[in-house]
């Protein structure tokens, strides 16, 4: 793992114990959300920085990591993957990202203020030129998916990929 | 209503039932009062859709829910798959630290 990579994973570390500390204290959905949407950005771009090139500067990127986490690994690597995430074997994985998870993270990823299209976002009320809604009031249609199953197998997911990321981060 | 008069029991079935209606590979929920504190709810889902995982360790996620109120309390979800509930039952796998099947209260889809 390089300097940079480094880097951007402890910050994604941090974040996700905060997400953790929230949900375990029951705060407001707008928080839990903001976080979570942070470190899987951040974990996004710890794996990114692989390329030894930084990221685009944008919120989007953790649809990509797991498209690049199953499509760029080599063949030779592809069991072990699977094995970090528990699962049987690689094909397991890649379905399971491709059918089970990837609608949640793509809605996670479009709730930061910019991708929002100034409507939900965890951070400000919205729209922006005339206010009719904050987000510590909102209900957000993605936290209610992740409460669900499917939704709290993603967040394991995402604790696992951060605790383990240094078995990963260069494949 | 006072601080007293949360019912974890009843919160408990009200969460399985909404659990069961809206997530459509749950299949049976267990509710495990057993060792748990006065507000701690601890629910085992049995999922038939979700992902096959070799790792044993089963890993709950805690929910804080209304926090400041009397309501206050935790929700802790266990999901696991058929195969590894089975696994649970035989006492091949091995529950969380402090959990217990002991007078579970069973709840189906």
């Amino acid at each position: 793992m390089n300097n940079s990579q480094k880097l951007w994973w402890q910050q994604a570390k941090s974040d996700f114990d905060i997400f953790e500390l929230m949900l375990e204290q029951g705060v407001a959905d707008c928080h839990k959300l903001h976080y979570l949407q942070m470190a899987t950005e951040k974990l996004a771009k710890a794996f990114l920085w692989k390329l030894e090139a930084a990221p685009a500067k944008s919120h989007v990127g953790f649809v990509k990591f797991l498209k690049l986490l199953v499509g760029s690994a080599p063949k030779s690597e592809r069991e072990r993957l699977a094995q970090l995430f528990s699962f049987p074997n690689f094909v397991s994985l890649q379905s399971w990202i491709k059918y089970s998870i990837c609608p949640i993270t793509y809605d996670l990823e479009r709730i930061t203020p910019d991708l929002a299209n100034d409507g939900p976002n965890p951070e400000y009320p919205w729209p922006h030129i005339n206010p009719v809604e904050t987000p510590v009031n909102h209900r957000f249609a993605v936290w209610k998916s992740l409460q669900q199953s499917k939704g709290r197998e993603l967040m394991r997911f995402v604790g696992t990929a951060i605790d383990r990321f240094p078995e990963f981060a260069t494949l | 209503m006072s601080i007293a008069s949360f019912d974890r029991d009843s919160m408990a079935k009200w969460y399985a039932t909404e659990h069961l209606n809206t997530d459509p590979g749950i299949v049976k929920i267990y509710y495990l009062p057993t060792n748990s504190g006065d507000r701690e709810i601890r629910l085992l889902e049995v999922n038939k859709l979700m992902a096959e995982r070799t790792e044993d360790a089963l890993e709950p996620i805690d929910f804080g829910v209304d926090r400041g109120q009397h309501t206050e309390h935790h929700l802790f979800v266990l999901d696991v798959t058929p195969e590894q509930w089975e696994r649970i039952e035989s006492g091949e796998l091995q529950l969380p630290s402090g959990w217990s099947l002991k007078n579970y209260v069973e709840y189906l889809g």
